[in-house]
């Protein structure tokens, strides 16, 4: 957006989050052992509290997020669908043929599990009292989560980047927030032009890896008393790609993104990670999980969000005072719990 | 009286005045807009809803209306005895992180060890027989895929047939049991029963153990299907998928493997209760039939560890209690009888 786009009313609104790595360390961990301990049971409770300490440390101009679903919702969801996936279970082990059937039934059931898992996350978020909502509908989850992917697939992957894109345009484009849609104009050049960067990167990094590998290969006489740790050097640099053609990836579309979506008259954003800075903070993180064994996922999450709230700003106009709820609110987290049981959930960038 | 200072906001409305609460001893509560010095609310604490307590996060106080106030001061609670009140403080000590790590093993062995093993002995009579019967043709259809016929001959089959059925009757046996004789591609001295009552007896077996002794591992299959141990399975893995369901959504990881391992440890200590109870069922049995009980202990030292991988493809026979102990508690009842 040019300088001259902008209203002259419009303010500065900085992102904040203020949880810290260890007092969340603490949170997440009773609230897992809590979980174990009940047998799943007391997990409807945790992923609430999870959720409302995560979104309640998040703060645009010192007004916090809100996550609003209720324990009890997300119980009787995930209740439901464990009994659809048990009953699956049963007829497939009774009779694999119907079962077979059955499996290849829930395909066209995915696209709407997918976005009523959506449309329950978006309602349930609130920010200054009025919710989310997604108008994205069957039709639309259909196409760009079955449909599209095959095509993609049946374009040797060319067609893939503007895929990917489509697909942002739904997740996002379909948000509304006091009943105005939010716009999200993407534009499909940039989405090659990350690809093209991803693709180009990852040929740099076979390269380095095969040339390094050759030479360690040439360099051991006698593979008896070969020192198992040879190799360390290569998987390193295996890894320190991997993270770098991500992060440039990401830092690429998520400025994109953020930076193109508007909610028009009342608030449009800007995201300006780096490459270096996003590279930064995922290879720490991946180091702190790889040497606590995992226990430090919470404390990454932590500097995860910072990293990402620190780098995100939010222009708003007065409007943003006078908006009002649209949404009701108590919609079934069916969808949403049987998305993740089928493991069709999505992360949100 | 205290003063709070914070922010009045209207039910589904974006817009916040600036304000400030004025709490009395005695309960009675004012909001105040700081903007223009009125007064928005005037009630008593008892009548307001506090919203759920969170570390390190202000906790808002709800009115009739659904409009709630939420304090600048995120350590301002406002009732000091509520239930996400416990939870905020649990979750921000370490001692309780601990506290809670041992609550695991606890609650994981009540669980897998005691409840559902116990559950799955009291509701296996809810399993049809027509659903056993089903299960053991079609698991039978599927081993026969990895099977051989047997090499004995009709009438060494028959022979053995016979003997059985006729320690079967002594006995009093009143289920329903169908021996047939199986071979492996390497040499198995193994039996083992199926749901419907059919017990498979290999060919190993027999080459290995005395006729006395293949009776005794015999009713020892027969006392499985007279305890429903098929039944009780069924029940026993259900339930098990049921808490692996539960739990999928929210662990991931080290945790996953941490409740894996909880299920085989339950699972293991279920096999071994059937085992044992097999066991006694076939002393009884035996005695029943004019037969030594030791004819089982002798053909459990007889037959090599069920380690071997050969017989692990049967989940149960590789969870069996250790041989010594169950000679041991064999020849016990022996000594009693």
């Amino acid at each position: 957006m040019t300088q001259s786009d902008q209203p002259l009313n419009e303010r500065l609104a900085a992102i904040e989050f203020s949880a810290t790595p260890w007092a969340y360390t603490k949170f997440w961990l009773v609230n897992l052992l809590l979980t174990i301990a009940t047998l799943g049971i007391y997990g409807a409770w945790a992923k609430v509290r999870n959720n409302q300490y995560l979104y309640g440390h998040t703060s645009v101009e010192g007004h916090r997020l809100q996550y609003l679903a209720t324990p009890k919702q997300i119980l009787i969801g995930r209740l439901i669908a464990l009994g659809v996936l048990l009953l699956f279970m049963v007829i497939s082990a009774i009779s694999p043929v119907i079962g077979g059937v059955l499996y290849l039934g829930i395909i066209p059931l995915i696209p709407w599990l997918v976005m009523q898992g959506l449309k329950f996350t978006y309602r349930n978020t609130a920010y200054r009292n009025v919710r989310f909502d997604f108008k994205g509908d069957y039709i639309g989850a259909l196409v760009h989560f079955i449909l599209l992917p095959i095509v993609a697939m049946f374009t040797l992957y060319l067609a893939l980047p503007w895929v990917i894109k489509k697909i942002h345009q739904y997740m996002f484009g379909n948000c509304v927030y006091g009943g105005r849609e939010l716009e999200l104009n993407t534009d499909t050049g940039h989405y090659y032009k990350a690809a093209l960067t991803v693709v180009v990167m990852s040929i740099v990094a076979m390269a380095v890896v095969f040339f390094t590998m050759a030479g360690l290969i040439t360099s051991i006489e006698n593979p008896e008393t070969a020192n198992p740790f040879a190799f360390l050097p290569v998987v390193l640099i295996f890894y320190f790609f991997s993270y770098l053609v991500q992060a440039i990836f990401n830092a690429m579309i998520r400025n994109h993104i953020v930076g193109n979506l508007k909610a028009e008259g009342v608030a449009r954003f800007e995201s300006k990670i780096t490459v270096g800075g996003y590279l930064g903070m995922t290879l720490l993180n991946a180091v702190l999980i790889l040497f606590t064994l995992g226990l430090a996922y919470p404390a990454t999450k932590v500097l995860k969000m910072r990293y990402l709230a620190a780098n995100t700003t939010v222009f708003l106009t007065p409007q943003i005072d006078h908006m009002v709820n649209q949404v009701e609110g108590k919609d079934e987290a069916f969808g949403e719990e049987a998305a993740g049981l089928f493991d069709t959930d999505l992360s949100v960038i | 009286m205290q003063t709070i200072p914070g922010d009045y906001c209207m039910a589904g409305r974006s817009s916040v005045r600036p304000a400030i609460a004025l709490l009395r001893d005695d309960g009675g509560l004012r909001i105040l807009a700081t903007d223009s010095d009125t007064e928005l609310v005037s009630t008593r604490l008892s009548e307001c809803h506090q919203g759920d307590v969170l570390p390190g996060l202000p906790v808002e106080l709800f009115f009739k209306d659904g409009d709630y106030f939420i304090p600048a001061d995120v350590s301002m609670r406002w009732q000091r005895h509520s239930a996400t009140g416990l939870l905020a403080w649990m979750e921000s000590h370490l001692a309780t992180v601990l506290l809670a790590a041992l609550l695991v093993p606890l609650s994981f062995w009540l669980t897998f060890v005691k409840l559902i093993p116990a559950g799955a002995e009291s509701t296996a009579f809810l399993i049809p027989q027509s659903a056993l019967n089903e299960l053991g043709s079609s698991s039978l259809k599927a081993m026969d895929f990895a099977l051989q016929d047997s090499e004995l001959t009709q009438s060494e089959q028959n022979e053995i047939l016979h003997d059985w059925e006729q320690a079967a009757k002594r006995a009093g046996l009143t289920g329903e049991y169908h021996v047939i004789f199986r071979r492996g591609d390497e040499p198995v001295a193994n039996a083992f029963a199926l749901a419907d009552g059919t017990i498979v007896v290999f060919d190993g077996l027999v080459e290995t153990l005395s006729r006395e002794q293949l009776i005794a591992v015999l009713f020892h299959e027969a006392g499985h299907v007279d305890h429903r141990h098929h039944a009780q399975m069924i029940i026993q893995a259900s339930l098990g998928a049921i808490i692996y369901g539960m739990l999928l959504g929210d662990v991931d990881g080290l945790a996953e493997s941490v409740l894996g391992a909880g299920l085989s440890l339950g699972e293991n200590a279920f096999s071994r209760k059937m085992e044992t109870e097999a066991d006694d069922f076939a002393s009884l049995k035996l005695t029943a039939a004019g037969m030594s009980p030791s004819s089982l202990s002798e053909a459990l030292s007889t037959l090599p560890d069920h380690d071997d991988s050969a017989n692990s493809w049967m989940e149960y026979l590789s969870t069996h209690p250790e041989t010594s102990k169950r000679v041991e508690r064999i020849e016990h009842s022996t000594d009693s009888e």
